[in-house]
């Protein structure tokens, strides 16, 4: 089973420190790459037109959602049409809300390409990564974290996938 | 809201689905059934290539609506510090 792991502990004269408040403070993320779906991808490179170029940012690790969720300006900017309705529990009671598909790729990591076919539009605007350089731009629910063994090691400032 | 003509008549031919094709998954596009697949990603593969890159309503066909729950995007506290 392949282990990806994530430290948050910067280097001190060679020896590696401990930095839970890192973890704390920036929460499990990993570097996103969200792309077109395939099936979109083929249809635009057999039309001869432009793939749009993948949104490079960070995703968060919510276990608290059930479902992934993606910054609708990533989805306009891909060009991504909507392919669904998903009922949200709010405050007030279920509402709907828009869902589409697109690609996500993990660059940096060993962690397998995954295709939803299904995400929750949300406003993540203005949303950074603190100690990251790029903003946040989808949650990893878990509606994906059941394929994964998730271990989080607050007291380490490390956290760990296997999938 | 997009996909309104699409969801009402997913509603109205529902119960026939519920018949023959629970727990698939429908792709409706307008007032046109395009088909049942068995995979979420099967009807958007059909729907692409039979429509184009086109709004389109992909749906199980489920008796129940599953309510998702995002408590960090519903309540606002994606970041929420002191």
């Amino acid at each position: 089973m392949p282990i990806y792991n994530s430290f948050h502990q910067p280097q001190r004269g060679g020896s590696v420190q401990p930095f839970p408040a890192g973890l704390q403070l920036a929460g499990p993320v990993l570097p996103v790459q969200i792309e077109v779906p395939v099936a979109l991808a083929n249809q635009l490179q057999s039309a001869n037109q432009t793939i749009p170029n993948p949104v490079s940012g960070f995703a968060l690790i919510d276990t608290g959602a059930s479902m992934s969720a993606v910054d609708i300006t990533v989805i306009q900017q891909l060009g991504v049409q909507q392919v669904g309705i998903a009922n949200v529990g709010t405050a007030g009671g279920p509402q709907k809300q828009a869902t589409y598909p697109a690609r996500f790729a993990f660059p940096g990591t060993n962690i397998p390409t995954i295709d939803f076919s299904q995400l929750l539009g949300a406003n993540l605007a203005g949303q950074n990564v603190p100690g990251q350089q790029g903003p946040l731009i989808a949650l990893l629910g878990r509606d994906i974290l059941q394929h994964f063994v998730l271990v989080y090691n607050g007291p380490l400032g490390t956290f760990t996938i296997a999938f | 809201m997009a996909l309104d003509t699409e969801l009402r008549y997913f509603e109205s031919i529902k119960g026939e689905l519920l018949q023959h094709h629970e727990g698939k998954y429908a792709l409706v596009i307008g007032t046109d059934l395009v088909g049942v697949f068995d995979h979420s990603e099967e009807a958007y593969k059909a729907g692409i290539e039979q429509r184009g890159n086109v709004p389109m309503l992909i749906k199980r066909v489920s008796k129940d609506d599953p309510v998702e729950t995002i408590p960090a995007m519903t309540l606002g506290l994606v970041r929420a510090n002191l």
